[in-house]
């Protein structure tokens, strides 16, 4: 079968992970987040080496997608994201654009498999072309602000806020 | 087969084999899709990808419904082709024949779906063969009896509806050989 890892631009890359990065400082309970394709690749991962985030990006873009196809056949217009909550944590997925940030909060060793994905929130971004990185208020379960990212790729590191961003 | 009957098809196979499309082209329904932009133009240059699943319905002419599911293609999304498959009676998979490693993906599959669903019947379609001679498809019956693995194998267009449900129904009519004779040699 094919190789799992897609060679993204680095410059690319390397925006995505910033973008991520700013997303899980402003988020602490965040664990784990993954910033996937809308076709399941990993783009960038806290932490950086985590084990899970090819499996995870796999797994974002398809309950995407399947929210995709249940919003459309409900006609309720687009899917923005997509919540899951657990005995150990929550998950969320954001879709953003194209691509999606899945992050995971919550405590780990609440039944969870050693080596599975950690517990907590996944929360998934889905495509950065025009995307949005908000902050996720996991208390409330609802976005409380957002940061537009501007751009045909993943991130490119024009970062332009939109007055209507905010909530 | 009877009405009361409510049957589950897998259709499976590599990205880029046909998998939407035929589903599109026999379900009585619009069909469930999950297609997304494709990101690796390196594994196939086609522009769009399913992530999630295919869904479609056929009703057949006895009244049952065959609910048809489309897996993705590609390894990540393996997880999906185990829940997928959850309670079928068989499985579709497709070739595309046109690709260097068609007989490659024909065994990967095969081998990967006999593990997820044991014992349950195989029909083969390949697609985009060269000319329509049968000694293009000599080479994939020869590839699944080398793993011992028994299943018929077609050249299809899985555009055309007809070579479809020519996949539908030999996968039915094995099935219903299979159900058929533990209640005939019980009796």
């Amino acid at each position: 079968m094919q190789p799992v890892s897609l060679p993204f631009p680095p410059q690319v890359v390397a925006a995505a992970q910033g973008s991520l990065q700013e997303f899980v400082d402003a988020n602490s309970e965040v664990q784990l987040a993954v910033l996937t394709s809308g076709d399941g690749f990993e783009v960038a991962a806290h932490p950086r080496d985590l084990p899970a985030a090819q499996r995870l990006a796999a797994m974002s873009s398809s309950l995407q997608a399947l929210s995709e196809a249940i919003v459309r056949e409900a006609g309720l217009g687009r899917a923005r994201n997509l919540i899951i909550e657990s005995d150990g944590g929550t998950i969320v997925v954001l879709g953003i654009a194209a691509t999606s940030v899945t992050a995971v909060t919550g405590r780990r060793g609440v039944g969870q498999r050693d080596t599975g994905p950690p517990p907590l929130g996944l929360t998934r971004l889905r495509r950065i072309p025009g995307a949005q990185l908000r902050r996720f208020d996991f208390a409330s379960k609802s976005i409380t602000s957002a940061t537009e990212h501007k751009g045909h790729s993943y991130g490119n590191g024009k970062r332009v806020p939109q007055g209507s961003a905010a909530r | 087969m009877s009405a009361d009957q409510d049957l589950k098809i897998v259709f499976t196979g590599p990205m880029g084999a046909g998998k939407t499309t035929a589903i599109r082209a026999i379900s009585d329904i619009p069909p469930i899709c999950t297609e997304v932009a494709n990101s690796d133009r390196v594994t196939h240059a086609k522009d769009s990808t399913t992530v999630g699943m295919d869904y479609g319905q056929l009703q057949l002419s006895d009244g049952a419904i065959v609910r048809l599911y489309g897996t993705p293609g590609q390894a990540r999304f393996a997880f999906m082709w185990e829940i997928l498959s959850r309670g079928a009676i068989g499985v579709i998979l497709l070739i595309d024949g046109s690709t260097a490693t068609a007989l490659e993906d024909l065994g990967s599959y095969a081998e990967t779906f006999r593990r997820i669903i044991p014992g349950q019947p195989f029909v083969i379609g390949v697609g985009r063969t060269a000319g329509d001679d049968g000694r293009e498809l000599d080479k994939y019956a020869q590839a699944l009896a080398d793993r011992e693995i028994l299943a018929p194998v077609f050249g299809v267009d899985i555009r055309n509806r007809e070579d479809v449900l020519l996949l539908i129904e030999t996968l039915l009519c094995i099935f219903e050989v299979q159900v058929t004779e533990p209640a005939y040699a019980a009796s």
